[in-house]
């Protein structure tokens, strides 16, 4: 009879002999034409999954290239998100953790992937069920719980088949759920993503704290930081990106435009 | 628009909740379902909207208001080597809960080594397995305070059995106290892989524990291998030995499940007319018969 210990060896071994068939595993009771069909449906799986979150990547690596590293991550990385919503981030994760030039592939790879589920990323965040945070001034400022803001190196976002980059080029991108629930894009400059950035990690300080942070950081007036910064914000308060958060009852997405005076 | 209920009638037809279904079910909602069935309660894969914001969240909340709610999870392995993820317990308790879900089910299998593999492997048919599988059991429904249905699954391998696929269910759902989320399908595409009688098997299984069925589609390979799919539509064999559980076992609320190749919903629902004729113990409809035309 069995042992406890035989059992979970065989199911581990089992598993291993899935992810890689070069292992040429063999097990009583299995002939390798029933153990080909446990590797083709949970090959085929894990590639569904993957290409649906990010068809550029693919595209632009075709399917030889694609298929091979995503075999490297099926044989070298346990994933262990049991949310099969969660396993792109989790491929993302991986592939910046890569060495990609070694391996003959773009340098800029790993960012075009955390792009394209950035896009899941906002799709998928849950809505804030927080109470908005209070600041010091009147108003606080609310952020859309789906933005996903990213710095690259990289314009990831012109990356397709038919064009990629040969030169590094700062990018700064973000996505957000607009108030109809799609997704929609913004190409930003380094100085508003940096004003983003800072508000996301404070948001309490609200705009006034994140406009003067900045200003101490560049070394200009945050006066006239913030009317330069003001179309900007503007823009995002227009887009559903920012909103006020009163000191007493809830949070508003001002319809009007923001004045200097509010940073 | 009839009131979401608690309960699912043993006659109830059901039909997966899939992303790629929820606009046209919607419009069916809004502007009726003409001659056709309106699916009696739904079912929902934890994985695929725990936790999940915007569309997802309103697409859900839009059903789970609707319909009694019944949840079938992925990702449990309730028969993994490695240790249980009872922080993933935890989080899909707070989805039952939230959904107000009446019947949750996992799949008697197991889906990680050290990490998740996202799909099912067979638990080898072994007295070592029923012990440790049984344990696992006890504790996932000591913590979600619910019992728990696993379905039979299908397999195409199994390493070293020591007792029938039936044995081992049976041993399991008896030593855990659960209940059987009978897989007709499954019951079919392992009959005709491992060569068994499907019927006998379903006379072996302990009726009082059946919670609820599944019908789905598959590939037929060849005579002798079938892949179960559910990408294609539940074939006259499937539906033969859901009948004969009716007969057997009585009437259970039934779900069609559907992962691809989707139809136009009107095909799946001319399916639950069919499944709903099994149910009620009626003729089933001939190949000529309307209400089992489909469109591909």
């Amino acid at each position: 009879m069995q042992s406890q210990q035989e059992l979970q060896e065989m199911q581990l071994a089992f598993a291993a002999a899935i992810r890689d068939p070069d292992l040429d595993t063999r097990f009583p009771n299995v002939s390798p034409e029933q153990l080909a069909v446990y590797q083709e449906l949970f090959w085929e799986n894990l590639k569904a999954l993957l290409d649906s979150a990010c068809p550029v990547a693919r595209d632009v690596l075709g399917q030889d290239t694609w298929s091979m590293l995503l075999g490297r991550f099926w044989r070298e990385h346990p994933a262990s998100t049991p949310e099969y919503t969660r396993m792109p981030f989790e491929f993302a994760d991986w592939i910046a953790g890569q060495n990609l030039e070694d391996g003959g592939l773009p340098a800029w790879l790993a960012e075009l992937i955390r792009w394209e589920v950035a896009e899941l990323g906002a799709m998928f965040a849950p809505e804030s069920n927080d109470t908005p945070t209070v600041g010091s001034s009147a108003k606080a400022t609310h952020i859309a719980p789906s933005l996903q803001l990213h710095a690259f190196a990289w314009p990831v976002h012109r990356i397709g088949k038919d064009w990629q980059p040969s030169a590094p080029e700062t990018t700064c991108l973000a996505c957000y759920r607009t108030a109809e629930l799609d997704i929609a894009f913004m190409e930003l400059t380094p100085l508003g993503a940096a004003l983003l950035e800072l508000l996301l990690a404070e948001p309490e300080a609200g705009l006034a704290g994140a406009t003067q942070k900045l200003a101490d950081a560049t070394g200009t007036d945050a006066a006239a930081l913030g009317t330069s910064m003001a179309p900007f914000i503007d823009d995002l308060h227009q887009r559903g990106v920012l909103g006020h958060i009163h000191r007493k009852g809830g949070m508003e997405h001002s319809p009007a435009p923001d004045t200097p005076e509010n940073l | 628009m009839p009131p979401a209920s608690n309960t699912a009638a043993p006659h109830s037809i059901g039909l997966g909740l899939r992303r790629s279904l929820v606009e046209e079910w919607r419009d069916l909602e809004q502007h009726g379902y003409g001659d056709q069935p309106r699916p009696e309660f739904i079912e929902v894969t934890p994985e695929n909207w725990m936790g999940l914001g915007g569309k997802f969240r309103r697409n859900l909340a839009y059903f789970t208001e609707r319909y009694p709610v019944y949840a079938h999870g992925l990702s449990l392995s309730i028969g993994g080597p490695t240790e249980l993820d009872m922080a993933f317990v935890d989080r899909l308790k707070t989805f039952l809960d939230d959904c107000g879900v009446i019947e949750f089910s996992e799949h008697l299998s197991y889906c990680t080594d050290q990490g998740h593999l996202y799909d099912l492997m067979p638990i080898p048919f072994t007295e070592a397995a029923v012990q440790w599988v049984c344990e696992r059991i006890l504790r996932v429904q000591d913590r979600l305070k619910r019992q728990i249905a696993l379905e039979n699954v299908s397999f195409y391998a199994m390493p070293a059995p020591e007792m029938t696929e039936a044995e081992f269910i049976c041993a399991v759902l008896e030593r855990a106290d659960c209940k059987l989320l009978l897989d007709v399908n499954n019951v079919w595409v392992n009959s005709v892989n491992h060569g068994y009688d499907p019927k006998t098997f379903i006379e072996a299984m302990p009726g009082a524990r059946v919670a609820y069925q599944h019908v789905a589609g598959h590939l037929q390979i060849s005579g002798q291998q079938i892949i179960d799919t559910h990408g294609t539509d539940v074939s006259d064999p499937v539906w033969d030995l859901l009948a004969h559980a009716q007969a057997t076992l009585g009437p259970r609320p039934t779900v069609l499940e559907r992962d691809g190749n989707f139809p136009p919903l009107s095909s799946l629902l001319g399916e639950l007319a069919e499944m709903g004729h099994i149910l009620n113990g009626t003729a089933r409809g001939t190949p000529g018969d309307a209400s089992v035309e489909m469109t591909v």
